[in-house]
C-alpha cells in the first residue's frame, strides 16, 4: 500500500521548507521525496513519529553514483499499516576522490546501522553519529571507494 | 540447577577468536570473543572474507550476464536472487511474464526454500551431534537437487530465470515427480520429528538457548523465519504477492508464545519444519494449476534492451526479505543493482544472542540463525 498524497500533505503541513522535489519512482504510483541533507534527521523523525503512518522500519538504504553525485534512497515502511515511502538525499563530493558527510539515521531506524556502514566503506560517505571502527567488507584499504563509478583497481 | 554464570571461577577474562575458516561457522567470518572460563562474555564478528564485489561486477556486464551472476548472491537459494532481479527489471521494462512461467518460478522457489530449510536442519543437527538424522535429511534434499537437474541441468547455481519467463520449459515427468516429492516429504517430516525434533536432549538444550526477542528482531531488521519465530508475521508472499502467490492458499506459520523459551533455537527450528509443510502445500497447488502456454517471451531472450528507469522489488527468500533496487540508464549494462539481503540483520543480532552462553553453544546458535555469509559479503 503506497500513500504518497497523504505524506505530501503531512510534509507540506509540518515542514514545507525541506522539500526539494517530489519525483515519481519508476513506473509505480509511488513518489520519492527529495530533501536537502541538512533536513534529513528532522524529516526522518516526522515520518517515524507521525501517528497515522508510523514509518517505523527502514527496509533498505540504497546508494548510487549519478554523474559524480551520491544519491541515497531510504526505503521506509510501516510495520503497522504496511505502507511504504521513499526518501532521497544527494551528496556531492568537492573532488571525485573526496568522501562526503551526512547525518546518520541509525538513531531513528537502528536497523540502518549496518547499511550505513556498508555504504560508508563502498561509497566514502561519513555518517555523522555512526562511526565505523573496522572494515566490514573490504579486507584491506582499497585506496578509493570501489562502488563509485570512477573507481579503478 | 546451578546456572552458567554462577559456576564461573573468578579469573581474568581471556580473548579468543575463531575463524575465518572453522567447522562451527556458517561461512568465512571471524568471531572475537571475551571468555570467562567457558562463558562467552562478549563477542564481535568480523566479516568481509567472502567479498567478491558482486554489485560492482553487475554494473560492468550486460543484463544477461547479471542474470547469471546474481546466483552467487546466495548460491544455496539462487532462485530467490534470480526472481528478485527479474521482478525489478520486468517492472522497468514493462515485460510481460506468461502465467506458465510464473507458476514454474513459484515451484522452483518453493523447492529452493525446502532445500535451504533441509540443509538448515542438517547443520543444526550436526551442531548438536545428532548425526543419524543428517543422513536422512540430506538424502531427501538430494531429491530436490535431482529435480533441479531434471528441470534445467544444474543442481545448484540454477541460471534458470530470464527476464520475461524462464530459460526452458518443464521437462517430461517433472510435475509427476513434484507430486511424488510432496507425498514423500509428508512422511519424512514425521520421521525427522521422531528422530530429532522431539528428542528430549535436543529439546532441553535448544529451548532456552539464543533467545531472540521481538524487540531485538525489530531493532535489527530481522525478517523471515527467525522473525516469524518470535511472532512477527511479515512475509512478502502475503504482504506484497508476486509471481502468482496471491492465487495460492497457504498460511504463514508464526511462533512467539509468551513463555521464557520463546524465540530460542528450538522455536526457530520448529518454525522451519512448519514452513516446509506450507511449501509442500504451495508446491502441490502450483503443480495442479500449471497451464499450457509460453514459458518465455522470445523477444527478451537475446539482447534485451532495458529502458531507462528504476524499480525496487522484494521477495521472500528462505532467509527473509530480499530486496533489490535496480537502476537502468537505457544502456547495455545495468547502472546500479543493489541488494538488501535478509542476513544483514542476523549478523548484527548474533553477538547479542551468544553473550552469556557457553562456548559449546556458539555453533548451535549460529546454525539456528541460518546466516548466509555469501549474501552479507557479496
Amino acid at each position: 500500500m503506497e500513500l504518497p498524497h497523504k505524506f505530501e500533505s503531512l510534509i507540506k503541513r509540518s515542514m514545507p521548507e525541506t522539500v526539494l522535489q517530489w519525483q515519481p519512482f519508476g513506473r509505480t504510483k509511488k513518489k520519492v521525496l527529495w530533501v536537502e541533507g541538512r533536513f534529513l534527521l528532522e524529516i526522518s523523525r516526522v515520518l517515524r513519529d507521525d501517528p497515522e503512518h508510523c514509518l517505523d522500519w527502514l527496509e533498505n538504504l540504497s546508494v548510487m553514483d549519478v554523474e559524480g553525485a551520491l544519491v541515497l534512497t531510504y526505503f521506509l515502511r510501516s510495520t503497522q499499516t504496511q505502507s511504504s515511502f521513499l526518501l532521497r538525499v544527494s551528496l556531492a563530493p568537492m573532488k571525485p576522490e573526496d568522501s562526503v558527510e551526512t547525518f546518520s539515521i541509525a538513531s531513528i531506524w537502528p536497523m540502518g546501522r549496518r547499511m550505513e556502514l556498508e555504504a560508508s566503506e563502498l561509497f566514502g560517505i561519513q555518517f555523522i553519529g555512526n562511526h565505523r571502527e573496522t572494515a566490514l567488507i573490504l579486507s584491506e584499504d582499497p585506496k578509493g571507494f570501489p562502488q563509485r563509478k570512477g573507481y579503478r583497481r | 540447577m546451578m546456572d552458567a554464570v554462577s559456576e564461573c571461577i573468578d579469573t581474568d577474562l581471556t580473548s579468543w577468536k575463531i575463524g575465518p575458516y572453522h567447522g562451527a561457522l556458517p561461512g568465512p567470518i571471524q568471531v572475537h570473543m571475551e571468555l570467562d572460563g567457558e562463558i562467552i562474555v562478549s563477542a564481535k564478528v568480523e566479516t568481509g572474507f567472502l567479498h567478491r564485489g558482486l554489485e560492482k561486477e553487475l554494473e560492468l556486464h550486460s543484463w544477461q550476464v547479471a542474470m547469471v551472476y546474481v546466483d552467487h548472491l546466495d548460491p544455496e537459494g539462487a532462485a530467490f536472487a534470480e526472481q528478485v532481479l527479474c521482478l525489478a527489471v520486468e517492472e522497468i521494462g514493462d515485460i510481460f511474464v506468461p502465467p506458465r512461467a510464473c507458476t514454474i518460478r513459484v515451484i522452483v522457489q518453493e523447492l529452493s526454500r525446502i532445500s535451504v530449510h533441509l540443509n538448515y536442519m542438517a547443520r543444526l543437527a550436526r551442531s548438536v551431534g545428532a548425526d543419524t538424522v543428517i543422513h536422512y535429511i540430506l538424502r531427501d534434499r538430494e531429491k530436490i537437487l535431482d529435480l533441479f537437474e531434471l528441470l534445467c541441468g544444474a543442481r545448484f547455481s540454477l541460471n534458470y530465470f530470464r527476464f520475461g519467463g524462464v530459460r526452458s520449459d518443464m521437462t517430461e515427468g517433472f510435475v509427476e515427480r513434484i507430486f511424488e516429492l510432496c507425498d514423500l516429504l509428508k512422511v519424512r517430516l514425521k520421521e525427522y520429528n521422531d528422530l530429532f525434533s522431539f528428542n528430549l536432549a535436543f529439546l532441553e538444550r535448544a529451548a532456552a538457548l539464543g533467545i531472540l526477542s521481538m524487540e531485538m528482531a525489530f531493532r535489527h531488521g530481522v525478517t523471515g523465519p527467525n522473525a516469524r519465530a518470535v511472532g512477527i508475521s511479515f512475509d512478502v508472499r502475503k504482504t506484497h504477492p508476486y509471481s502468482g502467490y496471491a492465487e495460492l492458499d497457504f498460511n504463514i506459520p508464526t511462533g512467539g508464545g509468551t513463555g521464557k523459551t520463546s524465540g530460542g533455537v528450538y522455536e526457530r527450528f520448529i518454525l522451519r519444519i512448519r514452513e516446509i509443510e506450507q511449501s509442500v502445500e504451495i508446491l502441490r497447488q502450483a503443480a495442479e494449476k500449471i497451464t499450457p502456454g509460453a514459458y518465455l517471451d522470445p523477444k527478451w531472450e537475446r539482447n534485451p534492451s532495458i529502458p531507462s528507469g528504476e524499480a525496487y522489488s522484494r521477495v521472500e527468500s528462505a532467509r527473509g526479505l530480499l530486496g533489490c533496487h535496480v537502476v537502468s540508464d537505457g544502456g547495455a549494462v545495468p547502472n546500479r543493482i543493489q541488494f538488501r539481503p535478509p542476513s544483514i540483520g542476523l549478523i548484527e543480532v548474533f553477538p547479542q544472542l551468544i553473550g552469556g552462553t557457553r562456548i559449546e553453544d556458539l555453533p548451535v546458535v549460529l546454525a539456528s540463525l541460518d546466516i548466509s555469509i555469501s549474501e552479507i559479503d557479496r
